[in-house]
Parts: C-alpha cells; structure tokens; sequence
C-alpha cells in the first residue's frame, strides 16, 4: 500500500484526479504551498542544469562517451548532492515528453517505435538544450525524427562514480521509462494525436 | 573466483531467465501481461500493490531480460511479452527440471 502520492499541482488534470478518486477513494488531499524539489532549491537550478547540458561536446559525435564527458567532468566536480538534483531534473524532463502525441510525431505516420528507442529520442531533445525542448514541449508537431542519444541517461551514473567511486543507487523524483506519465498516454489524449 | 566463460550459453541463459523471474512482482508483471498486451505502463501498476516507480524498475529488469518488450503503435502503447523469449525460456526450464534420479 503506497504511504502518499505525491503530485504537483500544476500536473493535475480532470482525468488524474478522477483517476486519484477512483484509486483512493477514502483517499485525502494536502497542499504544500509553494512546494519545491529540495534538489532545486538548494544544490542545481534549472538554470545550472541546462548550463551543464550546454556542455555537451558535440563536435566528438559518434563518440558518446566523450559527447558526455564534460557534463561529467562539471558535475562530478560539484557537491554530491548535485548529482542526485541532476537526476531529478533530468527525469522530469524526460517524463515530460513521455506522451502519445509526443511519440506520434517521433517517427513516420504509419511506422513505430520501440519504448526504449522513444525513450533514446526524449533524451536527444534534452540534450538539445533548453531552447529545443521548450519547443518541443509546446508544440509536439516538432518531434525531431531520427534523434537519439541513450548516452544522456549515463551522466549521473558516471559522476556519481567519479565523485564516489560507488555505483549510484537512486530513484529520480519522475519516471521516465515510457508509458508512465498518465497525462501524455490516458485515454482522454488520444484525441489530441495530430 | 569463478570464471564466467566456462559456462555454456544455456546455463548463462537459463540464469539470467531465472534472475528475471527472482521478484514476485516481476512474476506477477509476466502473468499478467501473458493475458493482457497493457494499453501503457499504468494498467500494470494498477495491478501491484506498489509504487509506480519500482514497477518502472521491475519492467526494466524484465526487458533486460529480453522477456517483455514495449512497442509504440500510435496511438497505442503496449508492453508485451516477447514470445520468442518466453518460448526458449520455458525450453530451458523444462530441460532444468527434468526428473531426477
């Protein structure tokens, strides 16, 4: 029996909380006003992590590794709770995205994707930049097809070991495997598949 | 220390077959999409007595396993058993426990 749900407001919609209602139905609702991921609050702001983002070195494509090696070097550079923060936020980026009209527009009318590809192409439009994914995220329409980079998802993994010298064993706030954001894939959005 | 390369695929395999199933969520995961191609990952979770996060983590050791895989058909979104897997994995079983003497 899950302890509490926990919800953003901003994130909620008719559907979820009917959806609330009919899981908890002697459930009870409280709001934290002002609510904050202790992540951002304190140790990486949007604005750090799109910094990092930035960092990716593009001109090593075909090399991942290097691809990524900046934002690892900068990040296993910061204080450790950094690296989770990192996570956090990249997660919520990734859930975000996770959506049908999102995987609609990832690939040709009439074809499909796998999960774990659409999932590769989510984290591509992260690692973009800000600028591509807020475009992204309005506007569905421009999915870019054919992008991926699975490598975005190694980033805290490899600063956490770098930092620690440990295997980093942390649960990000979002879930960003495809399929479990119920707002980009309930029934009631299918309608606004293009 | 033992070293890995001296066992054969069908033991790596039925190993690595047996690890995916060592949770009960995981079997409860498999039951339920043998019957079921689930429309996305919520109708799963609706089926556990768990958060949504460690079923994500459960789906994903089961798709490392080779034995489920999730496949975007817009509109649909399914996570489905892989037969192919399913099928060598009840082979290798079936030959495991063959009576004994």
């Amino acid at each position: 029996m899950e302890a509490a749900v926990k919800i953003p407001l901003r994130d909620l919609t008719p559907a979820s909380v009917r959806a609330l209602q009919d899981r908890f139905p002697e459930g009870e609702m409280y709001i934290v006003p002002e609510a904050q991921p202790v992540s951002e609050a304190r140790v990486m702001s949007e604005e750090k992590f799109w910094n990092l983002i930035s960092l990716l070195d593009w001109s090593q494509t075909g090399n991942d590794d290097a691809v990524i090696e900046p934002v690892v070097r900068n990040l296993a550079a910061m204080q450790e709770a950094a690296i989770p923060a990192f996570y956090d936020l990249l997660s919520e980026k990734l859930f975000l995205l996770d959506g049908r009209s999102y995987a609609t527009h990832s690939i040709e009318v009439g074809s499909s994707i796998s999960s774990d590809l659409f999932l590769y192409a989510r984290c591509a439009i992260v690692a973009n930049g800000r600028t591509l994914f807020e475009s992204v995220l309005k506007n569905p329409e421009s999915f870019p097809q054919n992008l991926y980079f699975e490598a975005l998802l190694d980033i805290p993994h490899r600063a956490w070991l770098r930092k620690t010298g440990l295997h980093l064993d942390y649960t990000p706030c979002y879930i960003f495997e495809t399929g479990f954001n119920p707002n980009g894939w309930g029934a009631d959005t299918i309608n606004a598949t293009a | 220390m033992t070293d890995t390369t001296t066992y054969t695929d069908i033991e790596i395999k039925t190993a690595r077959y047996a690890k995916a199933l060592s949770h009960p969520a995981r079997v409860v995961i498999l039951r339920f999409l043998e019957t079921h191609c689930s429309c996305f990952a919520g109708d799963i979770s609706a089926q556990l007595p768990i958060a949504d996060s460690t079923v994500s983590q459960h789906l994903k050791v089961l798709k490392e396993a080779g034995l489920i895989q999730g496949n975007i058909h817009p509109p649909a979104i399914q996570y489905c058993i892989r037969r192919e897997a399913w099928d060598e994995a009840r082979q290798l079983f079936e030959d495991f426990f063959q009576p004994c003497c």
